[in-house]
């Protein structure tokens, strides 16, 4: 369901192709999917949120623990195309202090790394 | 080894069933009649039954409907034999509970590939209905702490007059809530969310709570400020990959004040004089990633106020038509039951969610408490 792709400068984007609700059990597979993928030689991880359309306090657990997880190797993550109400719980929860939240495409924000 | 028992009256076919399953290390138990043959499985406890379905006593069906009637042998895999041509009693067979039909006359290796087959399934469901057992005891047994760990009675006489739904997803979950005494005509109410539900949730907030008996006996001189930066160093997400909500309300009987730290719980609501309006002091940020500041605010109150406070489980409900119950049918709710005792506002809203709700069970859980000083 969640795919890594890589692309130039040392960037990559997480992304699902279908919308889904980041909740119990799909956070879970995704922490799981997580700590499958090989980031040796990335330095940006852009989590494409686009198809995330409700998120509970599940999901957000899977967010910071991938978060903390790219953070700790020095690596930067990024949240982009966050839907209005997905940010507004994210925002509330003050995790816009922890996380960096930009509202273009991916590709614009490789396009400026 | 695993067991066979053959019921069939002929005895080449006895024999020749015989042989096979022997060659591939069964033990086959041999019945010629269909007379007695509960009595038979009852004593030698087969792992498996192939049942001819034309016996000259009993009928096979029957048997076999006898057999899935016994509560003690339902889950006996039962192989039927059958005439190749007899398609109906095969479909019969197979509707009255039998796994799997051999058709006379049969290859050696059909037998062996259907008896095989029908064992490994039932020893795999046999396994799987014990692991499900086992982890159900678990859980019972997790609920009981946990609700052993929540206030069971409404304590009478004393200020503020307090009640509460507590309502735990698919029996255990993450929220936990306490009010204590503090000394110094002060008490402490909280709730404590801890991400997900389930028993890691479960015992995480079982930890929590303990944490925060142990912190008030600890510190005679209880600082509102001081205890949400403890917790926060305390329960780092990085330990246990989750994360906690709380709201803590520290109630000032002496100076007539409420003290409250906010780090993820949803605003409280407040009544007076009639009016309902949300307590919107700025919130903190979730404990466990470095956040916490330990923000404090203050509001009076007066003798006929009410607060109330609730985890995130009751305004996310989903309802029979897949919405949340939200916060405006909330604040709706409370409105309309502005002049009830907090007793009463916990009962109806009970009923009023257990009709609203989409399943039988609560998706997350649900803490609600009302206070009324």
């Amino acid at each position: 369901m969640f795919y890594l792709e890589k692309r130039d400068k040392g960037a990559a984007i997480i992304s699902s192709e279908e919308e889904f609700r980041l909740t119990g059990k799909i956070s879970a597979e995704l922490k799981e999917w997580f700590k499958k993928q090989r980031l040796d030689s990335l330095e940006t991880i852009i989590f494409d949120c686009q198809n995330i359309i409700f998120i509970d306090s599940m999901g957000i657990a899977s967010i910071i623990s991938i978060y903390k997880s790219i953070t700790s190797s020095g690596k930067q993550m990024l949240l982009s195309g966050l839907r209005k109400e997905v940010k507004d719980i994210l925002t509330l929860l003050k995790l816009d202090k922890l996380f960096v939240m930009d509202d273009r495409k991916p590709e614009e924000i490789i396009k400026d790394l | 080894m695993d067991k066979v028992l053959i019921v069939d009256d002929d005895p080449s076919v006895r024999i020749l069933l015989k042989k096979i399953l022997e060659r591939s290390s069964f033990e086959v138990l041999e019945y010629a009649r269909g007379a007695g043959v509960e009595n038979v499985i009852d004593s030698k406890k087969p792992d498996l039954v192939l049942l001819d379905l034309i016996l000259p006593d009993i009928n096979g069906l029957q048997i076999l409907r006898s057999l899935k009637n016994n509560s003690a042998m339902k889950n006996l895999p039962i192989v039927v034999l059958t005439g190749s041509s007899d398609k109906e009693n095969r479909i019969k067979a197979l509707q009255y509970g039998a796994v799997d039909y051999i058709a006379k006359p049969f290859l050696p290796e059909e037998v062996l590939l259907r008896v095989n087959t029908q064992l490994k399934m039932h020893n795999l469901i046999n396994s799987l209905q014990e692991a499900v057992s086992d982890l159900k005891m678990d859980i019972e047994a997790a609920e009981g702490i946990q609700r052993a760990l929540v206030p069971t009675t409404i304590p009478k006489n004393t200020k503020p007059r307090i009640s509460w739904l507590y309502e735990p997803s698919y029996k255990v979950g993450g929220d936990i809530f306490d009010f204590m005494e503090l000394g110094n005509d002060r008490k402490l109410v909280y709730i404590v969310d801890v991400a997900g539900h389930g028993v890691n949730a479960s015992m995480l907030s079982v930890m929590v709570h303990r944490f925060i008996e142990d912190y008030i006996n600890s510190h005679l001189t209880f600082d509102l400020t001081e205890f949400m930066k403890e917790l926060e160093l305390n329960f780092k997400f990085e330990r246990f990959e989750l994360f906690i909500t709380i709201i803590a309300l520290l109630i000032d009987y002496s100076e007539k004040k409420l003290h409250l730290a906010n780090a993820g719980i949803p605003l409280p609501i407040f009544q007076r004089d009639g009016h309902t309006e949300y307590i919107t002091f700025p919130q903190e940020s979730l404990v466990g990633i470095n956040l916490i500041k330990g923000e404090v605010n203050s509001m009076d109150f007066s003798k006929g106020d009410k607060i109330f406070l609730y985890s995130d489980g009751l305004t996310e409900l989903r309802g029979k038509d897949d919405r949340s119950f939200g916060y405006k049918p909330l604040e709706k709710f409370l409105e309309n039951h502005r002049s009830c005792k907090v007793e009463d506002i916990v009962k109806d809203l009970k009923e009023y969610l257990q009709n609203y709700r989409m399943y039988e069970y609560y998706e997350d859980d649900i803490t609600f408490v009302a206070i009324n000083f």
